[in-house]
């Protein structure tokens, strides 16, 4: 049995906000704005603090199991049966999300960077990529996420501070969008795009017990600073209408920039920070699926399952046959229920834990 | 288990390597105020590492090398009693091991130890010391290594002339220790009384002395072999700065650091390397500042080499790096004690190898390679200049050309519209794609290089400036390249140059070429994967137990003395990642004479230092 | 034998990836294996739908610039920027047909604007064409649009600077030249999609025309016009090139509907924001047979006030603006505190009167809302129902629309003081 590895705080935190905020240089801010019309960024402040909230309830659950991997909890709860099927509950939407992502990533590049190449080999190198990332670990990919955030966030900020000269406070406007309830139901509701808040709960033992608490809090608020700062530069410097129509927004947003004659044309230097957040995500996604069925088969080491799961991945993420099939039809699917197992999972655990008296004080023998 | 044996046998998964298992860890109460602190560390918890199947891969030598080299001795040496046991000071030639009593029997095993009569080099001198009764002696010494006039003066003028005013019986019956003690005026002399140390301190210089009805030999230091006299740094050259290189020789070479740090704590420990050739190999250390197990570690690795012998310390370098397929360097290798001895003072741990005027300094990790001594002698403005140029001449020499390619074969859009026209109209002629193009040239700049180095003397430099400037003038007019190619060129081999360290230099330029061939596949995703790809390497690298982009990641409390240099009296701690056992350098207020109260003196002042 | 496998593994890896890459990876051209259009020039076809002029750089004459000397000068050496015009059913079509007699590919990333026929303005085939040009990877939201009085393919012809060796250059800058002469408006291809999308704004954008090049004689009866009061092609000019780019042309629902003149069309961009400064000569308000030359740019941003009222919206506009004065004929010293005072208010009159034409001329003439305080109302209302339940195009017809001017004079050039001249008659 390998060591348990661990990392450390301002890594875990790293590393949930670039899992968590990643989604912004795909569809995320388009999904948010045409759900949300100019009133999207008060969905991403709601949203953020319904996490906030599900965070605290789910905190409740990692407290009453502090040295249990998730599998272990869910098969001592609820019996080795009805525990297997949450496992899998976690984990086919783990799988379907890490699945569309990588595609999304793949059409990000064919549309940015390479468009005459098949998707096939942007995949493959990505492939590599990525499994690499997940073969070398979680403290690998939790340092490369600590590098990498401070310029990822820079490039970030630096597409908000070059469109300044295109904003439009106008496009704010009608304050309330399509209607506050509207909104609220959106917030709640697009707290799936927070669903990477599950690594915590789904791999608790990789963060020291006492601080899994700041992870998350600081995890979540972050996120949601960065998340608002972004969508509404977006809505700033387009129109809701307009707004709702590309499929790679940051993307547009970087390519209206416009400095004088000089600073112009800079989108491809983004590119740069988006494929390793891309790579980031994926690998994270990857590792944690390996993880989880390391510990649910009770495996010494995640290493051996990284490949057939990539392949498992790359087989899946060829399904949706276009990309607005890879956006749309399964964005409509994922974001609208999403949050309902991802939250919903540590709260029914959490719940048969205290029906059951099990796990918490009760728990002290073991 | 089943599994993950079908796991090993399609995937030749072996669990992570060996050298993954050695870890500069801090202590536990450390661990626990910085996870408190919000520091994060990568220390896996405390459980005993079990995760040792690698075992039964080893089949050739690992767990059974014992049997494997003794039985490699007896076929030498009919001899041998069980040299196994001791695998690393084994070696042909140590046919009896302790020296007899009686002088011939001596004489013989040392004829057969060092193959005397064909063997032209060995002397061996047989005399009588002049005592009553006279005492049949010999000694052997190695001509060219020992000092002839030395052995004359010192010891067979004594021996055999000024024995005699011995009084009484003679020197009968403790020879040894008798001459050792009133007739031998050589300052270093050893009582030995096996004939393995007897050959090892032969063969270092010593003269080796055998008494008639003695179990005992003695060894007189008479080294007295030619070496070069300590010259300026030929690779590592700064402006301001001592300009002493390291020589060939060990002794001087662990003088020149001794020199420098006068301290009783600095440790000069030997290690013999190589079963033919027995190389003397030195490691300093600070006792009182480095970690003993970074210590134990280097000792470790040292001791576990078996090799015939190591030529060089880029030899040794090979057998005891952590990663020796990473085309990163993670063992420092210096010419300049000041350097030496700032990185001991560091805690780091030098080793030293004879017959080389390269030093090594563990652990080595990315940012010391870009570092060079010089930063600390200049203003710290200017330091932290040279530090941001180096840098940047780190990414140009990665990142140049493959930009380049990216931009000019996948990207048009990026460039301005001047720019592009102006190199599409460079290549109007030029019969080759971009890749092609910037292969040859960044090849014909590899070439002059190579030969720049080859070629004899003063003509090294003349040829490069030439080479470059006269292939890239007629490249140029001959269409085979664009002219703007020859600027990027230029400016990456510059770059190259600019880094201070040979062997990371190295490193750097060939990456350029997997990222040259990287874009010109992918463009800007090319690039981006093999940056990703090399970061997540970069960071899964250690070395001698530290992560090899240590003070950036994992984040450790900073020493101020990384990319930026704060000003000497910033530098208060020593660099964490270090583990060192004390951890300041200074205290918190070190220009003593800056503060107000330190104007009245001595009460404060005693007050200051005992912190 | 595990070594073995791992190795084998790797090599085999390796071997796919090397003949994927061989397979293909077709993303990359070399860049002397495009061709780059500067401009497109879209006008309606003959026999086609469209007939599309490209102006295409030539590298070899642009780089070779320094001994080539004026690629365009007309006459000798090859010109810098070739046109080429096909007839095609749309745009992209027509970069393949100019591939069957172009060698390399046509790319339009250094595309720098688009210009239309003023017949696919007015029909408003042009609103259809633009959101596919947002929507190809290559054309740029920074393009700049523009509609041509005469055919695009002669504007494209016309494109020969006589200053840059690069057309590119020349357009880039030409188009920049707003920020300081105001009589274009600063409307790029993006604004143009999103005001055209978006209900509370219409577009506009640049108008360029083929210059005349024709001095009329002296008949010794000139008279003061304002220098923004001419819409592009009937500037009095000749030499240089043989193009002007002056006013707008303004769209309702995706249609042009008419043109400002370039002082309108400096109106609205201090309306818009848009502003930044020009050069303004007025008749001296003393002496109003002699002139006052100011360079007048914009202190603040503009405040826009609205309110909905029984009778329809109630729009209170503010510009602020300030100023320095260049010359001034009458040698009046304006930089005495009560004469500047008048000049302030005069140039306030003028501006206001300007303004309210403008508005008028928008609110009656072309009924449509190119100053955008549709944009302004949307503050009104809380969503986006209420939004289209306002009807703002309705609204802004009957909008009582009040201007009001704030100018002040900040320096006064070089000179501190102006004395009068001497003269002997007086």
């Amino acid at each position: 049995m390998i060591n348990q590895v661990k990392i450390g705080l301002a890594e875990a935190i790293t590393l949930l906000v670039i899992t968590m905020a990643t989604k912004l240089f795909l569809t995320y801010p388009l999904i948010i704005v045409s759900r949300g019309g100019s009133a999207a960024w008060q969905i991403v402040i709601i949203s953020g603090l319904v996490t906030l909230v599900f965070f605290w309830l789910i905190l409740k659950y990692i407290e009453r199991f502090p040295d249990r991997s998730f599998p272990e909890t869910a098969e001592y709860i609820s019996g080795p049966y009805f525990g297997g099927l949450l496992v899998m509950v976690l984990l086919l939407p783990w799988l379907f999300e890490l699945t569309m992502t990588f595609r999304r990533f793949g059409e990000m590049i064919v549309i940015i960077a390479l468009p005459e190449t098949s998707i096939g080999l942007i995949m493959l190198i990505f492939f590599c990529g990525a499994g690499l990332a997940a073969y070398l670990g979680l403290s690998t990919i939790a340092r490369a996420c600590h590098l990498v955030f401070p310029f990822t966030l820079g490039a970030a900020l630096l597409i908000v501070a070059f469109s300044y000269s295109n904003w439009d406070t106008d496009w704010l406007f009608p304050i309330f969008g399509n209607g506050p309830w509207i909104t609220i139901k959106e917030g709640v509701i697009q707290s799936s795009a927070f669903y990477e808040l599950s690594f915590i709960y789904a791999l608790p033992l990789v963060f020291y017990a006492h601080q899994i608490k700041k992870i998350g809090y600081t995890s979540i608020i972050v996120t949601t600073v960065i998340l608002t700062t972004m969508v509404l530069a977006y809505l700033l410097a387009f129109p809701a209408v307009v707004g709702e129509e590309p499929y790679l927004p940051l993307y547009n947003m970087a390519r209206s920039v416009y400095l004088g004659r000089f600073i112009q044309r800079i989108e491809a230097i983004f590119l740069l920070f988006w494929v390793i957040s891309g790579y980031l995500w994926v690998s994270v996604g990857v590792y944690g699926l390996c993880h989880i069925l390391k510990d649910w088969l009770k495996l010494p080491d995640h290493r051996p399952l990284v490949l057939p799961a990539l392949i498992i991945v790359f087989a899946l993420a060829f399904i949706p046959q276009s990309l607005p099939d890879a956006v749309l039809k399964t964005g409509e699917y994922f974001n609208n229920i999403a949050f309902i197992p991802i939250f919903g999972l540590p709260l029914l655990l959490l719940l048969l834990a205290v029906l059951l008296g099990k796990g918490g004080k009760n728990n002290a023998e073991k | 288990m089943q599994l993950k044996h079908w796991a090993n046998k399609i995937l030749g998964y072996n669990g992570p390597p060996a050298s993954m298992d050695f870890e500069l860890a801090e202590t536990k109460e450390e661990q626990q105020s910085a996870s408190q602190a919000g520091q994060e560390e990568n220390v896996p918890a405390s459980k005993s590492r079990q995760h040792k199947i690698r075992k039964p891969r080893k089949t050739g030598p690992g767990g059974d090398n014992g049997n494997a080299s003794s039985t490699d001795d007896t076929v030498i040496q009919p001899g041998g009693t069980g040299a196994g046991d001791n695998p690393e000071r084994s070696k042909p030639g140590s046919a009896p091991q302790e020296i007899q009593v009686a002088l011939e029997t001596n004489r013989k095993i040392i004829a057969q130890l060092f193959n005397l009569p064909i063997n032209k080099d060995v002397i061996v001198r047989e005399f009588t010391l002049s005592t009553e009764p006279p005492v049949p002696a010999f000694l052997i010494f190695i001509d060219g290594m020992a000092d002839t006039r030395l052995i004359n003066d010192s010891i067979l003028q004594p021996l055999m002339l000024l024995t005699n005013l011995e009084p009484g019986l003679g020197i009968w019956p403790d020879t040894c220790t008798n001459v050792l003690q009133k007739h031998l005026p050589s300052n270093q002399v050893k009582k030995l009384t096996l004939f393995e140390d007897v050959v090892t301190q032969v063969l270092s210089g010593a003269t080796a002395i055998f008494f008639d009805d003695c179990s005992c030999a003695i060894s007189a230091e008479t080294k007295g072999f030619p070496f070069r006299e300590v010259d300026t740094a030929k690779t590592e050259q700064v402006v301001q700065g001592p300009q002493e290189g390291f020589v060939e020789n060990l002794r001087s070479n662990t003088a020149l650091v001794r020199r420098i740090i006068h301290s009783e704590q600095l440790i000069t420990e030997y290690l013999e390397v190589g079963m033919r050739n027995n190389n003397n190999v030195a490691i300093m250390y600070m006792a009182d500042l480095t970690n003993p197990a970074l210590v134990q570690e280097v000792k470790r690795r040292i001791r576990g080499i078996k090799t015939d012998y190591l030529a060089e310390s880029g030899v040794l370098e090979e057998f005891i790096e952590d990663h020796p397929l990473s085309l990163m360097p993670q063992i420092i290798k210096t010419e300049r004690p000041d350097r030496v001895s700032s990185m001991l003072l560091e805690g780091k741990v030098a080793i030293i190898v004879d017959n080389t005027p390269f030093v090594m300094l563990v652990p080595g990790l990315l940012f010391d390679f870009l570092h060079s001594s010089e930063d600390h002698y200049v203003r710290f403005s200017n330091g932290i200049w040279l530090r941001v140029i180096r840098l940047f001449a780190v990414f140009l020499t990665i990142l140049l050309p493959a930009f380049y390619v990216a931009i000019a074969t996948f990207h048009q859009e990026m460039i301005p519209t001047d720019l592009l026209l102006s190199i599409a109209a460079a290549r109007e002629m030029v019969p080759f794609p971009t890749i092609v193009e910037i292969l040859l040239m960044e090849l014909s700049f590899e070439l002059v290089r190579e030969a720049g180095v080859r070629v004899p003397g003063i003509i090294g430099p003349t040829l490069g400036i030439v080479g470059t400037l006269i292939l890239g003038q007629a490249a140029v007019a001959a269409s085979i390249v664009s002219p703007i190619l020859i600027i990027i060129v230029a400016v990456t081999g510059l770059s190259s140059y600019a880094i201070p360290n040979y062997a990371a230099a190295f490193g750097f330029r060939f990456m350029r070429f997997i990222f040259i061939f990287l874009a010109a596949v992918l463009g800007f995703f090319g690039i981006s994967s093999g940056l990703f790809m090399m970061l997540c390497l970069l960071l899964n690298m250690k070395s001698f137990g530290v992560p090899y982009l240590a003070p950036v990641s994992p984040k450790t409390a900073s020493s101020h003395d990384l990319i930026l240099r704060f000003p000497a009296w910033q530098q208060e701690n020593r660099p964490d990642y270090q583990q060192t056992l004390d951890t300041r350098r200074q205290p918190e207020l070190s220009r003593g004479w800056a503060t107000r109260q330190s104007a009245k003196p001595p009460g404060n002042k005693a007050n200051k230092e005992g912190d | 034998m595990q070594k073995n496998s791992r190795l084998r593994l790797t090599a085999a890896l390796l071997t796919l990836l090397v003949l994927l890459f061989a397979a293909g990876c077709g993303s990359n051209f070399e860049p002397d294996a495009l061709s780059y259009v500067l401009l497109i020039g879209i006008d309606n076809g003959a026999q086609n739908l469209l007939r599309v002029s490209y102006l295409i750089a030539v590298p070899k004459v642009i780089a070779g610039g320094g001994q080539g000397g004026g690629g365009g000068g007309g006459g000798e050496g090859q010109r810098s920027a070739e046109v080429i015009t096909v007839e095609a059913p749309s745009i992209y079509a027509s970069m393949n047909m100019v591939n069957s007699f172009v060698g390399r590919k046509i790319s339009l990333m250094h595309a720098k604007g688009i210009i239309f026929s003023e017949a696919m303005a007015k029909d408003g085939s042009m609103s259809v064409i633009v959101p596919g040009l947002t929507q190809f990877r290559e054309t740029r939201g920074t393009a700049f649009i523009a509609v041509a009085r005469q055919k695009p393919e002669e504007i494209l012809t016309k494109m020969t600077p006589f200053l840059e060796s690069n057309p590119a250059k020349y357009i880039e800058l030409l188009a920049g030249n707003q920020s300081f002469t105001g009589y274009i408006p600063g409307e790029k291809l993006q604004d143009f999609y999103n005001d055209l999308k978006i209900g509370g704004i219409n577009p506009v954008s640049l108008l360029f025309a083929v210059s005349d090049e024709n001095l009329p004689p002296h008949n010794g009866q000139s008279s003061y016009r304002s220098e923004g009061d001419y819409i592009a092609g009937e500037m009095v000019k000749k030499g240089g090139v043989f193009l002007e780019a002056m006013g707008a042309a303004v769209f309702r629902e995706g249609k042009m509907v008419g043109t400002l003149n370039g002082d309108e069309t400096s109106i609205y961009s201090m309306f818009r924001g848009q502003y930044d400064r020009r050069i303004y000569t007025i008749k001296d308000p003393l002496k109003p047979g002699n002139l006052v030359i100011m360079d007048v740019s914009q202190a603040d941003k503009p405040r826009i006030k609205i309110k909905l009222t029984g009778e329809g919206p109630i729009i209170e506009a503010r510009l602020s603006l300030e100023g320095n004065v260049l010359g001034v004929n009458s040698l009046i010293d304006y930089s005495l505190p009560r004469y500047r005072s008048l000049l302030e208010q005069a140039f306030e009159e003028l501006i206001e009167q300007q303004a309210r034409d403008l508005v008028e001329k928008t609110q009656q003439e072309y009924r449509s809302d190119i100053i955008g305080f549709g944009n302004k109302a949307r503050r009104l209302v809380l969503t986006q129902k209420d939004w289209e339940q306002l009807n703002w195009p309705a609204l802004f017809e009957e909008a009582q629309v009040s201007v009001d001017v704030e100018y002040k004079i900040r320096r006064t050039g070089t000179l501190l003081r102006l004395m009068p001249v001497a003269r002997s008659s007086d």
